[in-house]
Formats: structure tokens, C-alpha cells, sequence
């Protein structure tokens, strides 16, 4: 019973940091960019819901309009910043990328500081036992909407002449140019896509994590999850997220809590190794 | 894409483009006298700063040059190697963890204390690069990431040896009678720095050094010229955490006391941003900016709680309007100041009539080789035999029989998709061979890693030239001689008189190259700002300059005018004439006809024709693939 | 290549000399009237103000400033204003290296306040103690950073030393719940090891009792699932955790999803409304380590009155403030204030440390402890009261409600 129970609150843990694996994969997959400020975009997306409630909206209307908030956020910093960085080096990205997430950290510690607000979860917290095994509402919740939005976004992706598109700008730039994409509107969309997404995965952890700058640590974890799964692959995220949570349970369980790490990156590394793609991934890691 | 990046930072094209009038090299540079006298200057401020500053401004610079240490290191992995670490910080802090546990644990003196730590640093950095062998880009990251994470959970939880997260004390550090503190310590630092600097300064413009950068430029390239593609990269790893664990020891004594959080993956993050901030593969940039960076909670103090987010915006800016960080800045504004005073037109202008004289002003080709017009030549030099490659279930040649003798040229031609570059690519060990043999002047070709077969003799060009775009003309051309040398690191590094001599050997042939194609005005000019033209025939004298016996060109005509093609012509006869045999790729006919003793024609992979080339002409075989083509 | 960027390196060079034009004068001997003029005190101050712990440092700097305000503008200390100033350390030991150093050898201040966690204390506390400075360590909570018996310039206020709390945890657990089977969950972190080491050397000492389980936990974690289920095989009657209360929070709301009802006690470190708010069914009759005389956000009394003063000087201080730094940093300055006072008009750093180091029982603050110096590890605070979580609010427990927690314990 100790077995199941640890698994299914893995589950949830694995939720977090796939919700978190999924901006990452998302805008990997529709750009080749890795975005290294990704914990941080679910920090804001927390930060705006905060904000939305704070200002006395109720709980359905902040779930709904946060998102909007965060394809907006998404919207402006491809603006002001990534597009003006778009020829540069790759590695430049990576810093902006990072520069990014720590300045919309910052912009929330101003308003903020460093404290810890909670966040009212949707369902109730009140465990019900089913078969020995305990769960409540909200963690079923978090769960349920995690599978849903992996799902949108993979029909979005395998279904839309869009996701298709996007698809094929990742692949090959100049390519979906040629075919007649417009390379400029398929990044504004991913990046609008990639804060609203960051905004669902931030009021459905929220409630688990409360919103504090910390929420933003939580990107080591999300990478791990969408580089075991593939970083190109939403399946592989989710996959990839449950995989590390139940890794790190089992890992603490039956073993000791100083093991986890070494344990987690080890595979991580022993994937890399093995497998680059990851174990969903398709994308060819070296072309000739 | 990850290609054409770090490099451009390094020689913005407008700081070493020649003018109208070309000079010699060093045009665009401060006079000799004038340069040493920056140096000099710079090196009696550096010297006299701890006389000069107050004890604490003392420790500021001591930290500042710790992190100069580190960064130059990380250089060599991203700035001229090209591959991503984002486990620097780690190999610091096993640096630095080391030589505090030698020294407090064992008593050991620093000195082997710090040896300690760098040998193991290095060690663990050999390790790392290996996934490099395998991956690239995100992927290499990713691996790096999990190092740095794993790392810092060892020191973490290691408690006995580490203390864990209550952090550990370095005790004093002593040297004979001298406490390594202040101002004697801030010398020691500032001697390690500047050698290290030095080091990678002569490594970098070195054998080595090329090698690193055609690596990062284009590593296909790099290896079919004869770089170890595998032994660069794992070298570049262990030079690199080699300087992260001399800085770690350094920072050991320096700061006096060590915690795991100084060595996190966030460190990594900073010392990353250091080296774009202040310019990715330039000598001066990344200690730029780990001075500033360094530096930053000191400028930033009026700020107060909201310093990280002045922090961030500036690093944005930087990012956004300087691309190549601090170090372009600097540059870009020099070579503003030069071109205001001399008059001198935009660069793009001078390289492009650059290039019309270039080609107008070539010499004559010399008088053809009598015997040359018709028929074989010599004994067979390549044989391929029953060449069959398949990329999963779609067969890419089969059965390929390929013959090439001594002193021929010889043109390999077939519509598109037909499997010629294929075959190029298997004859340079570029893509595995499922069955067949190739034997390559009495040796099994297929034997040999892709390295080696420049080597063997062999040696080829590409279909879209893959030129090591940020390099110099001259240091393209060097990178073929690159198999042909054997100074490594430690040589080049120290510049030992062999490694002198062989450089010195190794820049006359590669001006002699240039010379022969008459593109010597274009030695210190970029790659990447030159024509189509240029560039190719460049990169044929990438090939010459490797001295190969069988020299294979990849659609060396695609894309040229016809009067470039006229000369690229006569380039080919003068190689021939030199005693190289060549293969040639080509769709231009009249190129390929009016060039080739004979032909060999491939369609889907297999061979249709092999004879002389007018023969090809009206062999109903040939003709009916090419009208196929034409058809479909 | 390079070469024609130069400049570029007489650039660097500029920067590294660019440090002089603000340098002070170097060198100098020790004068024990440093930062003292006949119309100024200077204080520094140290903490992180970035980053993930910047509650402390802002907590530290804010509350003080308060204090400083105040005192200024009733005249200051002997006719001298105190001036205030506040370095970041961003909770970094090489960043806490440098602002010691600066304080030491550059700033020269009267005095240093320490006001940051206990890694960058114990990194430059040897430092702060060699420099002859009086130092004041106002939040680290550390044992390894108190000396038996201490130098003469160093003192500690809160947090309490491990010492202290380690013996407070397990005479509640031990004596007052009479609880006989405990398991032991800590933090990875400095604060919550030591502690729950020595809570559980502490618990060996008491007859009838068996550590039941001893798990760790990362500190920034937000899962503790396999610890608590493992907790919950070994079936204690009391859980004592060590750490943080981000974890506390998560911890307590868990344990309460999986199902484990044992009695929750947890250290100072853990004081903070975060872990009730939002989550008043799991932290019911959770039971913590505070001072007295009242919890923080007691809208009543003397806290009241400062909260309200508090709100007028920061009207845009964020919920969560002010913390207990806050809190605790404002007390310290009104007892530093009361050391300098009796220091007299001709104030030198040895007069100061003598009076600093006199004081007895006193209240500095209406919403202080009773602070007593006068001891050989300069320890000011030392006395820890119990509160509990009842109805979601903190309370200190009374006898009555100790009966109560204490019979739902032997009951489990």
C-alpha cells in the first residue's frame, strides 16, 4: 500500500514539474530555442493570477484571464527583447533567456518582495481514502487539467495547419519560409502560446507551492523532465516529469535523502549518453 | 545554425578588412611601438594597483583576477571550441574544494594543495567533454547541467570531507615566509591570470587554436581537413576545467572561506554571462567582463534591494545593442574612429572590388600538360568497389564501382540525388559504408576515421562551402596544414622554438597557397565577408595547402560567373599540373567536359557509365537519366 | 586577432584603477572612536537584500531603520544622530566576504550589525571578531558561530543559539506532551541539521522515550511525500521538525493529506504566518517556538502600536511585513541605543562593549523580550516561549491547552 500511495503522490509532484517541462518543450519544439528563464515565466504567470486575485476577482476569472495576462507577458518580451535578438548567437539567447526570467523575478520581488502568498487551490485539500490510498480533489484537479492541456497542445500541434507550421520553423527556418510561413508571426505565436501556457501551469501549482520567487527554482527540475522525455516532445515532458518525481520519492524512500540528486542527474546523464534525443524525442541531434 | 555564431564577435568583419589599397598584415592595428606601449602601460597599472588602492579595493581586484581565470578558461570551451559548459562553476568548486580540505585536513602546503585540485578538476573535466563526442548544442548543455547539479549535491551532502552546507574554512595559506595575503597574494593572482592569458593567447592563435575554431565553425569541415574532431573537444573540456580549478584554488585563499552555494549552477550561470557580456571568443572580452560583473554589486549599490533588477536590464541592453559584448563595443568603435580619419569607404565596398581585381589580376595559367587531353593517365590511385550505402530502408548507392588514376582528372557527374556527394562523403569516412571496399594508394580507406584521411592524402572540398566562416583567409588555409603539424598544447602554449619553427613553415606555405590562387590581399580578411567566388576557390586552397594526392571538388562551379568559372578552370589545370589528381563533382558541363580526361556518371545510385567524356555525351544511357531528370 | 583591442584592455585596466577614485584613506591602526564624530554614530549593517532570503536582510534593515528614525529624531544618543547604513550580502559567503571586508578596511563604522542568515555570518563572524569592532549578530541562530566564552566585541541577539532551543524542543516533547515514541524530520540545510542533531542527542537523554524515524528533506522542496509516509509507517505520537517554514507549510498540509495525525512541533525558524494562512485545517494546535511577550501579526498592545508605526514609514510594505527580522531588528537598535547611552558622552568602542555587555533583564522595546547580555557567550536573548495554532490564529499555549495537545498525544 506505502507503494501506491508514494506512487500516486508522485503523480502529482511529476505534474508540477512537467507543467513546467511543458513551456520548455513548447517553445523548443515550435522554435529550437531553449528558453532558460522558462521557471521564471511560471513565476510571473503566478505573480499575475496573485496580482488578478489580490485585486478582488474571483478564483474562475483569475484561472481564465491569467492565461490571457501570459500570452500578453509573451507577446512583450518577444517584442522588446527576443526579436531583437533573433540573428545573434544561440548563446546570446541563452543569456537573454535568462536575463529575462531574472527580470520578471525582479519585477515581482519590487512588488513583492520575497514572501510567500498562498493560493486558493479549485478543489478541495480534504484526503479521501479509495482503496487504502489517499488523494484529495485538488491534486485529482491538477492531474486531470495537466492531461488536458498536454492534450490541447498536442492536437494543437498534430492537428493545426498552425502547430504544423510552427513545427516546421523549428525544423527548418528558411525552409518554412520559403513554403511561405511567416517566421515572424509563427514566433509571436509561440511566444504568447508559451506565457499562456506558463500562466495555466502557475494557477494549477500555485496552490501546491505557493507564489514566492522560489516557484522559479523549479526550472531545474522541469529541464531534467523534458530532457529525460525528449526535449521535443510534449508526451515526453509529462512522461519525463512523473519519471523524475517518482524517481526522487523512491530515490528518498529507499535510500536517503542525499542520494536524490546524484541519483536524478546520473540518469539524466546516463540518457544523454545513450539516448540524446531523449527517450520520446525525435529530433535528430546531429545532422550532416 | 550554431555554427555561424560565436566566432563573428571576434574579428568584426570591419575591424580587418583591408581598404582599397591592401597593407600588410596588422592594417587596421595600432603601430608596433604604439601597441607595446598599451601593454606596458597596462601592465605597470596592474602592478602598481596595490600600492595604490586601499586594502579592501586590493581584495576587489585579487577577486576580480580569480574570475579572469575562470572565464578565460570557459573561453576556450565556448568561445573558441564552440561547445556550451554550463559546469564551470563545478569544476571551480572542486578546485577549490580540494585545495581548502588539502590544507586544512592534510597540511598540505597550498602550492600542492592547488596542483591537487587542478589535476582533479582537469581530470573530471575529460570526463565531461566526453558526451561532447556524441552530442551538440541543447543536448551538451543538458549533460553539462547534470554535472554542475550532481557536483553540487557531492559537496552538498558530502559532510565529512565538505562540511556540507555549513560552509569550510581555508586556512592561511603560507609560501615560505610570505602569507599569501593582500598584496602578496594579489600578485600571485596576477600572475596566474596574465600567464593564463598568455597561455591561451598562443594556444589559440596556434595549431590548436585553429582547430578549436574550425571545430566551432564547422566541425564536418574540421574533421575532413584532419582535425581530431573527438580529441579537440575533449582537450578543450580539460584545458578549460583545468583553469576553473587553478581559479577555484585561488578563490580558496582568496575568499578564506567556501560554501556550496559559491559553486552552484547559478555561478555557472554568472560566469557564462561574463564571457558574452563581455565578448564570446575574444582574448580581452571575457575578462572584461568578469571585471564588471565582478564588480557589479559595488556599482550597484545605490540601487539597494533593486540592484538585480538594474542588473538585468543593463545585461539586456548589452545584449541587444552590443552583440558581441563588451569586447565588439570596443572594436566597433575603433575601427568607426580609424575609418573617419583615413576616408576609407564601408568594408563591404572594399571586399567586393577587392575581388574583381583579384580575379582580373590573375597570373596566366601555365602550358598545359602535353599528355593530358586524353585517355588514362596512370596506375589506378582510388579504387572503390561495390560501394553500397543505405540510410534505413532507402539505398543511397549500390554497388558503386569508382576507379581513379594517378594524374588524372577525373569528373564524377549524374543528375541530382544521384549519390555523388554521397560518395564523397563515404570516400572522407563522413558516412559508414554497409558493403564494398575502398582502397586509396594501396590502403583500406575504410579503416581510418574521418580525420585520418586527409592524412592518408585525400582530400575534398564541399558542395556549399564550408568554410570556417569567423577565420581569416590565411587561417582557413592553415587549417589544411593542419594534419601535416604536430605541435600540440603544452608546445604551442609555452611557444617553444619547434612549435616557432612550425608555425613559421606552416604561414609560408599557407601565403604560398594563397599566393598560387592570388587571393594573398585577402589573408586577414574573414572568411564570411567574402564573395561566393572567393570563397571557393579558397577553399580549394584549403585543399592544396593539405598537399593531398587525390584533391576531390564538390560542384566547385555552383553559383560562380562565367569569367570566375573560367578561371576556377585554370586553377583546377595549375593544381593538376602540380601533380594532383582530382575528382571532380559538377553539373556545369562545359566545366566538367571541357576539364575531365574521363567520366564516371551515377543515377540513383549506381554507376550507368564510366569512359572518356565525349563518349558520356551520346551514350543513350546518360543521355536518357539526364532527359529522366529533365522530364520529371 | 585581438591585438587592435587594446584599448579594450586598457578598459580593464581602467575599471580595476577606477576603484581608487572613491577609496578612502588605507591603512590605520584601530582608533576605538572610529565612526564616532562629535555629531554622528555610524552603524553598518549587512544582510541579503537579493534574492531568495531577502526577507532577512530587508526584515534586518527596515525594522532598524525604524528604530533609527526615531531615536534620531528624539534627539539621538548624548546629542549625536546615529547614521545607518545597509550593505547586501545576497546570502553569497563571497559576497558577505567582500561587505566585511569593506566595513573593516574601507567604511571604518562605530559598529556592524549583522543582519543575515547564519552561512554568510559564520563565513565572516572570525573576521568581525578579529577587527575589534563591535559586532552585534542580530538573526543567525547558528551554535558554531557563538564562541564559549566570546570575544569581547562580539554579541548575539536573536535567533538563539540551537543550544537553547535544541533542550526548549525536547522539554516540550518529552515532559510536557509526555510523548514516548518521536520521529525526527529535518532540513538539509546549516540551521535545521544542527538543531535536529541536537534535539535528538537532547531526546536520549529522556527516559521512556524512542526516536521512531529520522528523515531529511531538501529545503527548497515541494514534495515530502516519502518522508512523511515513512514518518507515518513508524507511527509517532510526535513529529519535531527543524527548518524553514516555506517547507513547514507544505510539510504540515501534506502530513494532513496522507493522513498522519501526529502532534506537529516546530522551531522559531518556522514562526511565520505563511504556514496558517490559507492552510488553518492542517496547521490546527501546531505547536512552534516563539518570544514572548506577543506573536507578530497580534493586532493588539504594544505589537499592535508597532505594526501601526510600521504601516506609517512603509506604506507600501507587501504582506509578510514586518517580519520577525523586522521585529527583532527594531528591538535591537533601541537595546544598542540604550548600550551607547550608558557609554556616556566621551563614547569609545570599549565603553560601549562594557555597557553592552552589563545589560540585565532589561526591555528595550515594549514589544521586546527580556534581554539579558550579561553573560560569557554574549547571548542577549535566550528565552523562547510556546505558542499554538488555534482557529488559525498563534496563541500562546497555556497549561489548559498544553493538557489538551498533550492528551490528543498519549491518545494516538
Amino acid at each position: 500500500m506505502t507503494v501506491i500511495q508514494l506512487l500516486v503522490n508522485s503523480l502529482t509532484l511529476g505534474a508540477i514539474y512537467a507543467l513546467v517541462a511543458l513551456g520548455l518543450v513548447l517553445v523548443f519544439k515550435s522554435s529550437d530555442l531553449v528558453n532558460f528563464g522558462a521557471g521564471d515565466w511560471v513565476l510571473a504567470g503566478a505573480y499575475i493570477a496573485l496580482a488578478l486575485l489580490t485585486a478582488g476577482l474571483p478564483l474562475y476569472l483569475v484561472l481564465i484571464l491569467a492565461p490571457l495576462g501570459g500570452a500578453l507577458m509573451g507577446l512583450v518580451i518577444d517584442r522588446a527583447v527576443f526579436r531583437r535578438i533573433m540573428s545573434a548567437s544561440p548563446w546570446t539567447f541563452v543569456v537573454a533567456s535568462l536575463a529575462v526570467g531574472g527580470l520578471l523575478r525582479e519585477l515581482a520581488v519590487l512588488r513583492y518582495q520575497s514572501n510567500h502568498f498562498p493560493f486558493p487551490p479549485v478543489l478541495s485539500r480534504d484526503p479521501v481514502e479509495v482503496l487504502g490510498v489517499r488523494i484529495t480533489p485538488q491534486n485529482l484537479w491538477v492531474l486531470g487539467a495537466t492531461v488536458v492541456v498536454v492534450t490541447a497542445l498536442l492536437l494543437f500541434f498534430r492537428y493545426t495547419t498552425y502547430g504544423r507550421a510552427l513545427e516546421a520553423v523549428a525544423q527548418n527556418r528558411v525552409g518554412a519560409q520559403i513554403v511561405g510561413i511567416n517566421l515572424s508571426r509563427a514566433l509571436m505565436v509561440t511566444w504568447a502560446l508559451a506565457g499562456a501556457v506558463s500562466a495555466v501551469a502557475a494557477v494549477l501549482i500555485a496552490p501546491s507551492t505557493d507564489v514566492s520567487p522560489e516557484i522559479g527554482l523549479l526550472l531545474v527540475k522541469g529541464f531534467v523532465a523534458a530532457a529525460l522525455g525528449g526535449l521535443d516532445s510534449l508526451e515526453g515532458a509529462v512522461m519525463g516529469g512523473v519519471a523524475v518525481a517518482a524517481i526522487e520519492t523512491f530515490t528518498q524512500v529507499y535510500l536517503n535523502q542525499a542520494a536524490v540528486d546524484v541519483v536524478v542527474y546520473g540518469l539524466l546523464l546516463v540518457v544523454m549518453w545513450v539516448r540524446p534525443a531523449g527517450l520520446l524525442g525525435r529530433r535528430v541531434v546531429r545532422r550532416v | 545554425m550554431s555554427n555561424q555564431t560565436a566566432g563573428s564577435t571576434e574579428k568584426a568583419p570591419a575591424a580587418t578588412i583591408p581598404g582599397p589599397a591592401p597593407q600588410k598584415a596588422g592594417d587596421g592595428r595600432l603601430p608596433r611601438a604604439a601597441r607595446a606601449a598599451a601593454w606596458l602601460l597596462v601592465g605597470i597599472v596592474l602592478l602598481a594597483l596595490p600600492l595604490l588602492l586601499p586594502p579592501f579595493r586590493t581584495y576587489l581586484a585579487t577577486v576580480v583576477l580569480v574570475y579572469v581565470i575562470a572565464v578565460v578558461g570557459l573561453n576556450v570551451v565556448m568561445g573558441f571550441s564552440g561547445q556550451i559548459s554550463i559546469s564551470h562553476a563545478a569544476f571551480m568548486g572542486v578546485g577549490a574544494y580540494t585545495t581548502a580540505v588539502l590544507m586544512g585536513r592534510w597540511e598540505l602546503p597550498f602550492p600542492l594543495a592547488a596542483l591537487a585540485g587542478v589535476l582533479l578538476a582537469t581530470l573530471l573535466g575529460y570526463v565531461v567533454g566526453l558526451p561532447a563526442l556524441r552530442i551538440a548544442g541543447h543536448y551538451l548543455a543538458l549533460a553539462t547541467l547534470a554535472f554542475q547539479l550532481i557536483v553540487q549535491s557531492v559537496i552538498f551532502n558530502w559532510e565529512s570531507v565538505t562540511n556540507g552546507p555549513r560552509g569550510i574554512a581555508v586556512p592561511p595559506a603560507v609560501v615560505g615566509v610570505f602569507p599569501l595575503a593582500d598584496r602578496n597574494l594579489y600578485y600571485l593572482v596576477l600572475v596566474a591570470a596574465l600567464l593564463s592569458l598568455l597561455f591561451v593567447r598562443n594556444v589559440v592563435r596556434s595549431r590548436v587554436g585553429r582547430a578549436w575554431r574550425a571545430i566551432r565553425d564547422k566541425e564536418i569541415a574540421a574533421s575532413v581537413f584532419g582535425v581530431d574532431v573527438a580529441r579537440y573537444k575533449t582537450l578543450a573540456f580539460g584545458v578549460s576545467a583545468a583553469y576553473a580549478g587553478l581559479a577555484g584554488a585561488m578563490f580558496a585563499i582568496t575568499v578564506g572561506f567556501l560554501d556550496p552555494a559559491a559553486f552552484n549552477l547559478w555561478e555557472s550561470v554568472k560566469q557564462l554571462t561574463m564571457v558574452l557580456f563581455g565578448g564570446l571568443g575574444t582574448l580581452v572580452g571575457p575578462p572584461l567582463g568578469a571585471t564588471l560583473l565582478v564588480l557589479a554589486p559595488e556599482f550597484l549599490t545605490p540601487f539597494r534591494e533593486h540592484s538585480l533588477l538594474v542588473f538585468y536590464v543593463v545585461l539586456l541592453l548589452v545584449l541587444i545593442f552590443l552583440r558581441g559584448g563588451l569586447a565588439s563595443g570596443v572594436s566597433r568603435t575603433a575601427a568607426w574612429v580609424r575609418r573617419r580619419r583615413s576616408g576609407a569607404p564601408p568594408p563591404d565596398a572594399a571586399v567586393t572590388a577587392g575581388a574583381v581585381t583579384a580575379v582580373r589580376d590573375r597570373p596566366a595559367p601555365p602550358a598545359e600538360r602535353p599528355a593530358l587531353t586524353g585517355g588514362p593517365v596512370g596506375e589506378p590511385m582510388l579504387t572503390a568497389g561495390g560501394v553500397t550505402v543505405r540510410f534505413g530502408g532507402l539505398i543511397a548507392l549500390e554497388g558503386v564501382d569508382l576507379r581513379v588514376r594517378d594524374g588524372e582528372i577525373k569528373g564524377l557527374i549524374g543528375p541530382n540525388g544521384a549519390g555523388k556527394t554521397t560518395l564523397f562523403n563515404v570516400l572522407t569516412r563522413v558516412y559508414p559504408v554497409h558493403e564494398g571496399s575502398v582502397t586509396f594508394a594501396g590502403r583500406d580507406m575504410l579503416r581510418l576515421r574521418p580525420h585520418q584521411v586527409v592524412g592518408a592524402g585525400l582530400a575534398r572540398t564541399f558542395q556549399n562551402v564550408e568554410m570556417f566562416r569567423s577565420m581569416t583567409a590565411l587561417e582557413n588555409v592553415l587549417v589544411g596544414r593542419h594534419h601535416r603539424d604536430v605541435c600540440g598544447l603544452w608546445r604551442t602554449g609555452l611557444r617553444l622554438p619547434s612549435a616557432r619553427a612550425e608555425e613559421r613553415r606552416a604561414r609560408d606555405a599557407a601565403r604560398a597557397a594563397l599566393a598560387t590562387l592570388g587571393l594573398e590581399r585577402y589573408a586577414d580578411t574573414p572568411a564570411e565577408s567574402l564573395p561566393l567566388g572567393v570563397q571557393r576557390r579558397l577553399e580549394i586552397g584549403l585543399g592544396v595547402v593539405a598537399e593531398p594526392r587525390l584533391l576531390m571538388l564538390d560542384e566547385p562551379a555552383s553559383g560562380l560567373t562565367a569569367g570566375e568559372a573560367a578561371a576556377l578552370m585554370d586553377d583546377v589545370r595549375r593544381i593538376r599540373a602540380a601533380g594532383v589528381t582530382v575528382l571532380l563533382i559538377e553539373h556545369n558541363m562545359r566545366f566538367v567536359m571541357g576539364l575531365s580526361d574521363s567520366v564516371t556518371v551515377l543515377d540513383h545510385g549506381r554507376v550507368i557509365f564510366d569512359g572518356s567524356p565525349q563518349r558520356a555525351q551520346s551514350d543513350p544511357a546518360v543521355v536518357a537519366a539526364y532527359l529522366g531528370e529533365v522530364e520529371s | 586577432m585581438v591585438r587592435k583591442s587594446v584599448t579594450a584592455i586598457a578598459l580593464l585596466a581602467l575599471a580595476l584603477a577606477g576603484c581608487t577614485t572613491t577609496s578612502s584613506e588605507g591603512g590605520g591602526t584601530q582608533v576605538s572612536t572610529q565612526g564616532v564624530t562629535d555629531t554622528e554614530i555610524y552603524i553598518q549593517g549587512f544582510g541579503p537584500i537579493t534574492g531568495p532570503a531577502s526577507w532577512v536582510g530587508l526584515g534586518n534593515r527596515d525594522g532598524f531603520a525604524l528604530a533609527v528614525k526615531e531615536i534620531n529624531a528624539a534627539g539621538g544618543v548624548h546629542g549625536r544622530k546615529i547614521r545607518f547604513e545597509f550593505h547586501d550580502d545576497a546570502f553569497q559567503v563571497a559576497q558577505a566576504q567582500q561587505v566585511a571586508r569593506r566595513i573593516i578596511q574601507q567604511d571604518k563604522p562605530f559598529m556592524v550589525y549583522a543582519g543575515t542568515g547564519s552561512t554568510t555570518f559564520l563565513a565572516v563572524a572570525d573576521q568581525l571578531r578579529q577587527s575589534g569592532l563591535p559586532v552585534y549578530n542580530g538573526f543567525s541562530g547558528s551554535e558554531a558561530a557563538r564562541k564559549t566564552p566570546e570575544v569581547d566585541n562580539m554579541f548575539h541577539g536573536e535567533a538563539v543559539s540551537t543550544k537553547w532551543v535544541a533542550p526548549s524542543i525536547a522539554d516540550m516533547v518529552a515532559d510536557n506532551l509526555k510523548a514516548t515514541r518521536v520521529a525526527i524530520l529535518h532540513e538539509d540545510g546549516e540551521w535545521g541539521r544542527t538543531l535536529c542533531a541536537q534535539v535528538a542527542t537532547e531526546l536520549q537523554g529522556k527516559s521512556g522515550l524512542q526516536v521512531v524515524a529520522n528523515e531529511t528533506y531538501p529545503a527548497a522542496g515541494n514534495d515530502f511525500t516519502g518522508q512523511l509516509v515513512a514518518i507515518r509507517n513508524a507511527n509517532p505520537q510526535v513529529v519535531v521538525n527543524c527548518g524553514l517554514f516555506p517547507a513547514a507549510k507544505i510539510i504540515l498540509r501534506q502530513a494532513r493529506e496522507l493522513g498522519l495525525k501526529a502532534q506537529f512541533v516546530g522551531d522559531a525558524g518556522q514562526a511565520n504566518a505563511t504556514v496558517w494562512t490559507g492552510n488553518e485545517a492542517a496547521a490546527e494546535d501546531w505547536l512552534f517556538n516563539w518570544y514572548e511577550p506577543q506573536f507578530l501579526t497580534d493586532t493588539t498592545g504594544a505589537q499592535g502600536e508597532f505594526l501601526q508605526k510600521y504601516k506609517a514609514e512603509y506604506p507600501s510594505a507587501p504582506t509578510g511585513r514586518p517580519n520577525h527580522a523586522d521585529n527583532f531588528s527594531y528591538t535591537a537598535a533601541y537595546l544598542l541605543k540604550s548600550a551607547l547611552e550608558e557609554a556616556g558622552k566621551d563614547l569609545t568602542a570599549e565603553k560601549f562593549i562594557e555597557a553592552l555587555a552589563a545589560v540585565k533583564d532589561a526591555r528595550p522595546t515594549p514589544i521586546s523580550p527580556n534581554v539579558s547580555c550579561a553573560n560569557e557567550r554574549h547571548e542577549c536573548f535566550v528565552d523562547l516561549v510556546w505558542m499554538r495554532i488555534q482557529g488559525g490564529k498563534a496563541v500562546p499555549v497555556d497549561d489548559a491547552g498544553l493538557a489538551q495537545i498533550a492528551g490528543k498525544v498519549s491518545g494516538s
